[in-house]
């Protein structure tokens, strides 16, 4: 009996030290500030507002954070389980099944910096007008949302469907290089999309699959082979 | 649950737990990616392109690559071409990024006080010059040194208008100027060519620091390598305190404040008898009274006399007095004859490639200008602070009574009236420009990043303001050229006339994209002596009684310029590792007779007024002798810049930095400077360790010079492979090293501020410093291993020293930390949980934890290097031997199918790239032939605290001491 009352009173100091800390109590931050109430927890809580009022960084000489600042989400998350992947609403609805499809434009002739850098790019708009400035685009209202854009001189505020998180280190370069398809990670654009959609969960277990195991390593590295796969699974490979 | 044991109780809860746990949904929100409209030709996202500028930080002139990634400026290095700097980058020219950056930028031009527009502002410039012209009042310009396009456009316009130009640098060297003047006949300064001499003897010039430039690191470091001519200068000092330069002295002669021209002359006599000099300065050293001066001094005469053997035996070099030395003009005439008769001149103090020092005025035509005010109509500042950097209120009064201020600055100062017009200018890497700093030597600058708020140039300012007063090229000659539009194509034909016409090239074209690209263009001038012609010795003074003040400048802030970089104040100064503050160098006996305790202010008191600063015990200092850090102490010049410390200016009688008389008392409150220095005592750890000079070339093989603090090792161990708990790693490719040479190394903390810029460290203020959470990867320990007559004062910098058996990483409990590949302790920050067992276990105490999340008030976010993370809080972070460009250069080799060449790899870091006196050298210990590799089998090599078997990837090459006193414990050996 005397054990059941502790082991009770455990439990329950455990769960008031859980939802203490946030770790139970099954609302994620995102919901809490998705519904527009104030959320158990606010940064300007704690760190007092100064003379400029809303802004505090634009007025502390050392900003000191309680933990990383997260912001707003909406609900979305850039990486994860594939069901969970958004399709995400872009400003312009291009599709990919007509440009690279139909038309057969190469992956890189808009992603031009996919093997000369860390990031592939997404194209500038000075590539979309190559061609379309020649097209009319009376009657059509993506093209004309894309010369409003060319012609205001503001970028074109993608959302970037293929994000990994600040840590990694994710080198465009080296896998096109090494042989790896574009399709292989970011599925078959030509055929399957219009607008780009995430279809690989892009988590460190999925990057390691090939990592650990690609028919390409050994046709690069030979006798070295396993030497690079040793290098690949180095963790400072990709954390930065 | 009756009865439930322990066992399923557990059982319990771990489950609950975890079910708990699973219900957090991952947090990354989706980011926008913004391609350009255009992508500009020279610029890949992803890939840094650098542009070849140059760095305004300091009059001397360097040149610098800046880092352009992605329309950004995120880093400044060296550049290589420039014979100057060669490569390196000082502690003031890395912290001039932040000026870009500064959250106290203007963003437009202001008048009175209020935003305004430039059509609006520059019409009121116009019509203030129309005034002022009709009225019969002068246009007058102040401001700080230029040279090259950008003088003369400053000089052609101001002299259109019949104005006058003075440009006074507050820490130029009027004193030796004027020396030089004198003595020579020659109006300028000459070269100081350290790496010559045997002997080098200062006589208060902080030569490694904050007088003059990088030349000055690499002649010393060269002078201390028994590799690179054969023998290891000493370095001997004259000085009533011990500066940032001279704590790396042999030898300290403490003289008495004023008399250090006396003891040069009492020098000069004794190395002219030794050597029988017979030259033109003979007649002079008649009347010089060795014997007189010397106990006037309070120096050792027997040390004098060494020293004079030393002098007349070996190419020697005697270097001038500084900021914080009485007298300087007789010290500076009394080190030229010293040169001179030690036959110097020609040798190591040469003339030929001077600083170019034809348009800089003297504090007298300042002066003269200030005193003028009243009938000034316009007053352009340039970039000067004249009320901060001058004592008393005169240059304030003065400024008042000016008609109209037109300051050309980008953040506020102290010399701003209320009616000035304010005309941003841009910074360095905003704008073009050129200088001529040193004769012949021609720096381009370009605009490295566009404007980062509503700016224009000084130079186009300049141009415009002409035009609409009407102003051609020349009044007269009908055919003039009218000006240009833009300071561009102004400096263009500059170069054209003044550069490309006097060198060998042929095509104009190609001439100026090759400057733009290299970063200047460098004519190679001959050195050459020049002829002694002095008439008679200057007054030498004596001793009298009292205290004297004396300024030095800070490291990085240098005379104030630099005061609202949080960089300047963050990085500890090497001598007393403090930061955030003012501080009165005092002597030990003072601080013991005033009852001084650590934490307390004491008040400095001269005719002038009197300020509260903080205090620094020094065992370098005479009782005679007070000196107080300036740079800092602003009132109303920027957010930093204000916030601790006070103006040791104020304190001043006269315009000279030394000389006042000052009473030290207590003031009973707290300071909140706070010094990052730990443990200063070795306590007899194999930490630092010096050899004796004899001893060089007879050791054999690595660390044979160093006798290692080993407790005997059992054979046994050894034969039976036992010693190492722990299987020796595979370094299959690569094993990245580092050595670090205490020999060369001169405290002078560039290798810091490159650290902070490249990997994004966190700033965090002075009452986080005083928590002792400083987060700096790499710090400079400064050991004070000896007193009197030799300081043995010991530099070593450390940082994670990537031991191949890490302490640290065995106690990781979630493997954050482990030994890759290439020999690098990896940190893995987002898997870090934040028990702190590593940085517990570290004993270097190189590892430093996030107790917060340091962010960066706007816009120094814009500053940060995206190929580095940001920490956020409860993370460890540490000196990674900046992987990301290893990486990189890695990632680049492969394209070609190949291994990182050595040459890539010794400057790669921006630690080993900053150092002026080349003492970090990276690469690959698995290639016998780089340089590293070379550097481990050195005789003076040997591993930090090796006793503890961590195998670190980091070597020091021992400090070479000429000192024949059997030196103690505390690894001295």
């Amino acid at each position: 009996m005397r054990s059941q009352i502790i082991a009770a009173i455990c439990f329950v100091a455990l769960i008031a030290a859980g939802l203490t800390f946030g770790l139970i109590g099954g609302e994620s931050h995102a919901d809490e500030s998705a519904t527009e109430e104030s959320s158990s927890f606010e940064i300007r809580d704690v760190i007092p507002a100064g003379p400029s009022g809303s802004d505090p960084s634009k007025d502390e000489l050392f900003p000191l954070r309680p933990y990383a600042l997260i912001p707003d989400l909406d609900g979305q998350v850039a990486y994860g389980e594939v069901e969970y992947a958004p399709l995400l609403e872009q400003p312009i609805e291009y599709s990919h099944k007509l440009h690279a499809g139909e038309l057969q434009i190469a992956c890189e002739y808009c992603h031009s910096q996919a093997r000369r850098s860390i990031h592939a790019g997404v194209p500038e708009t000075e590539t979309c007008m190559n061609c379309h400035k020649v097209i009319p685009n009376e009657g059509r209202p993506e093209l004309q949302k894309l010369t409003a854009f060319y012609e205001s001189g503001d970028p074109i505020p993608w959302q970037k469907v293929h994000d990994l998180p600040d840590f990694v280190y994710f080198s465009h370069k080296r896998h096109v290089r090494g042989g790896v398809e574009c399709t292989e990670c970011h599925g078959n654009m030509a055929q399957e999309m219009t607008v780009a959609k995430r279809v690989n969960t892009l988590q460190m277990g999925w990057c390691l699959d090939c990592h650990k195991d690609h028919p390409k390593v050994d046709e690069n590295y030979g006798a070295s082979a396993a030497l690079r796969r040793a290098e690949l699974k180095d963790c400072l490979t990709c954390h930065k | 649950m009756a009865d439930m044991n322990r066992r399923d109780f557990l059982k319990v809860l771990g489950i609950s737990g975890t079910a708990s746990a699973c219900t957090i949904d991952p947090v990354t929100p989706i980011e926008k990616v913004l391609p350009y409209v255009v992508t500009p030709d020279q610029i890949i996202p992803g890939v840094a392109t650098w542009f070849a500028t140059q760095c305004t930080a300091c009059p001397v002139g360097c040149g610098v690559v800046a880092k352009n990634r992605e329309g950004r400026i995120i880093m400044l290095e060296g550049n290589r071409e420039h014979p100057t700097n060669n490569g390196s980058l000082c502690a003031k020219g890395i912290t001039d990024l932040q000026a870009t950056y500064s959250p106290d930028r203007f963003t437009g031009p202001m008048v009175a006080g209020q935003d305004s527009t430039w059509d609006d502002a520059f019409g009121k410039v116009v019509s203030a010059v129309k005034a002022a012209q009709s009225s019969g009042k002068k246009i007058a310009w102040l401001g700080r040194e230029r040279t090259g396009a950008t003088a003369a456009i400053t000089d052609q316009v101001i002299g259109a208008l019949g104005g006058s130009v003075t440009r006074w640098e507050p820490l130029g060297k009027e004193a030796l100027r004027k020396a030089t003047k004198a003595v020579f006949g020659i109006d300028g300064v000459p070269s100081y060519a350290l790496s010559q001499a045997e002997t080098i003897i200062s006589f208060g010039a902080d030569f490694l620091s904050t007088w003059g430039g990088p030349d000055h690191h690499h002649g010393y470091g060269q002078s201390r390598d028994p590799d690179h001519c054969g023998f290891v200068s000493q370095f001997w000092v004259v000085e009533p305190r011990l500066s940032n330069t001279s704590v790396n002295a042999d030898i300290h002669l403490s003289a008495a404040p004023g008399t250090e021209a006396g003891v040069a002359l009492a020098l000069a006599k004794l190395v002219a008898d030794e050597r029988k000099y017979s030259g033109p300065a003979s007649s002079l050293l008649t009347d010089i009274d060795v014997d007189g001066l010397i106990a006037a001094a309070g120096v050792s005469k027997d040390r004098m006399i060494e020293l004079a053997g030393r002098m007349a035996a070996n190419m020697s070099i005697a270097m001038p007095g500084g900021t914080a030395t009485v007298n300087e003009e007789a010290v500076a005439v009394a080190t030229l004859i010293l040169n001179e008769v030690a036959g110097n001149i020609g040798e190591t103090v040469t003339f030929g490639q001077d600083a170019n020092l034809a348009g800089v005025s003297y504090y007298a035509d300042v002066e003269a200008v200030l005193a003028d005010a009243a009938n000034i109509g316009v007053l352009f500042l340039d970039e000067l602070d004249i009320v901060y950097t001058t004592p008393g209120s005169t240059a304030k009064d003065a400024l008042a009574l000016v008609a109209q201020i037109v300051a050309f600055q980008n953040e506020p100062s102290e010399s701003l009236t209320e009616s000035s017009i304010v005309l941003p200018t841009g910074t360095t890497l905003e704008n073009w420009g050129d200088n001529e700093s040193i004769m012949g030597r021609h720096t381009l600058q370009q605009p490295a990043m566009k404007g980062l708020k509503n700016t224009r140039g000084s130079g186009d300012i300049m141009l415009a303001l002409a035009k609409s007063l009407g102003l051609g090229a020349g009044d007269d000659d009908e055919e003039a050229t009218p000006l240009p539009d833009t300071f561009q194509a102004f400096l263009m034909d500059w170069w054209k006339s003044n550069v490309f016409a006097k060198s060998d090239a042929t095509d104009w074209d190609v001439f100026w994209r090759s400057a733009v690209q290299t970063g200047g263009h460098f004519f190679s001038r001959d050195v050459h002596s020049a002829t002694f012609q002095l008439a008679s010795l200057p007054e030498v003074g004596g001793t009298t009684d009292g205290v004297t003040l004396g300024l030095f400048p800070h490291h990085i802030t240098y005379d104030g310029r630099h005061a609202n970089r949080p960089w300047a104040h963050e990085m500890p100064e090497p001598v007393t590792g403090f930061v955030w503050g003012t501080w009165a160098e005092i002597s030990l006996a003072t601080a013991e007779k005033l009852g001084l305790e650590e934490d307390d202010k004491v008040t400095l008191t001269t005719a002038a007024g009197s300020i509260d600063v903080g205090f620094f015990p020094s065992p370098g200092i005479r009782d005679d002798m007070v000196a107080v850090v300036m740079g800092n102490g602003h009132e109303g010049a920027g957010r930093y810049a204000d916030l601790t410390g006070a103006n040791p200016v104020r304190l001043l009688t006269s315009m000279s930095y030394a000389g006042d008389k000052v009473t030290v008392t207590k003031a009973g409150k707290t300071t909140h400077i706070s010094t990052q220095l730990g443990n200063i005592d070795q306590d007899n750890r194999p930490i630092n360790y010096i050899v004796k000079a004899k001893d060089i070339g007879t050791g054999k093989g690595p660390g044979g010079l160093v006798h290692l603090h080993h407790p005997p090792i059992d054979e046994r161990l050894i034969e039976n492979n036992l010693l190492d708990m722990y299987p020796e790693p595979e370094h299959p490719t690569y094993r990245f090293a580092m050595a670090i040479d205490l020999n060369k190394c001169t405290g002078c903390a560039a290798c810091q501020v490159a650290c902070y810029a490249e990997n994004n460290i966190g700033v965090v203020g002075p009452e986080q410093n005083r928590r002792g959470r400083h987060m700096g990867w790499m710090r400079l320990s400064r050991y004070w291993e000896g007193s009197g007559e030799e300081p043995d004062v010991r530099w070593q910098p450390t940082m994670c020293q990537q031991c191949s058996h890490a302490p640290c990483e065995g106690v990781c409990p979630v493997l954050a930390t482990y030994h890759n590949l290439d020999g690098l302790n990896a940190m893995i920050y987002n898997r870090c949980v934040g028990t702190r067992y590593c940085a517990n276990n570290c004993p270097y105490s190189a590892r430093r934890f996030n107790y917060h999340t340091y962010d960066w008030p706007e816009a120094f976010h814009m500053m940060l290097n995206p190929d580095v993370m940001t920490r956020t809080m409860g993370v460890m972070e540490k000196c990674t031997f900046c992987v990301q460009r290893i990486r990189e250069a890695k990632s680049d080799y492969r394209d070609h199918g190949q291994v990182v060449p050595d040459a890539a790899l010794t400057k790669l870091l921006p630690c080993a790239s900053a150092c002026g006196s080349d003492c970090i050298t990276f690469g690959n210990l698995k290639d016998p032939e780089s340089e590293v590799s070379k550097k481990f089998e050195n005789e003076r090599a040997y591993p930090m605290l090796a006793e503890l078997n961590t195998k670190p990837g980091v070597r020091y090459l021992a400090r070479i001491s000429h000192s024949e006193a059997e030196t103690g414990h505390g690894g001295g050996h």
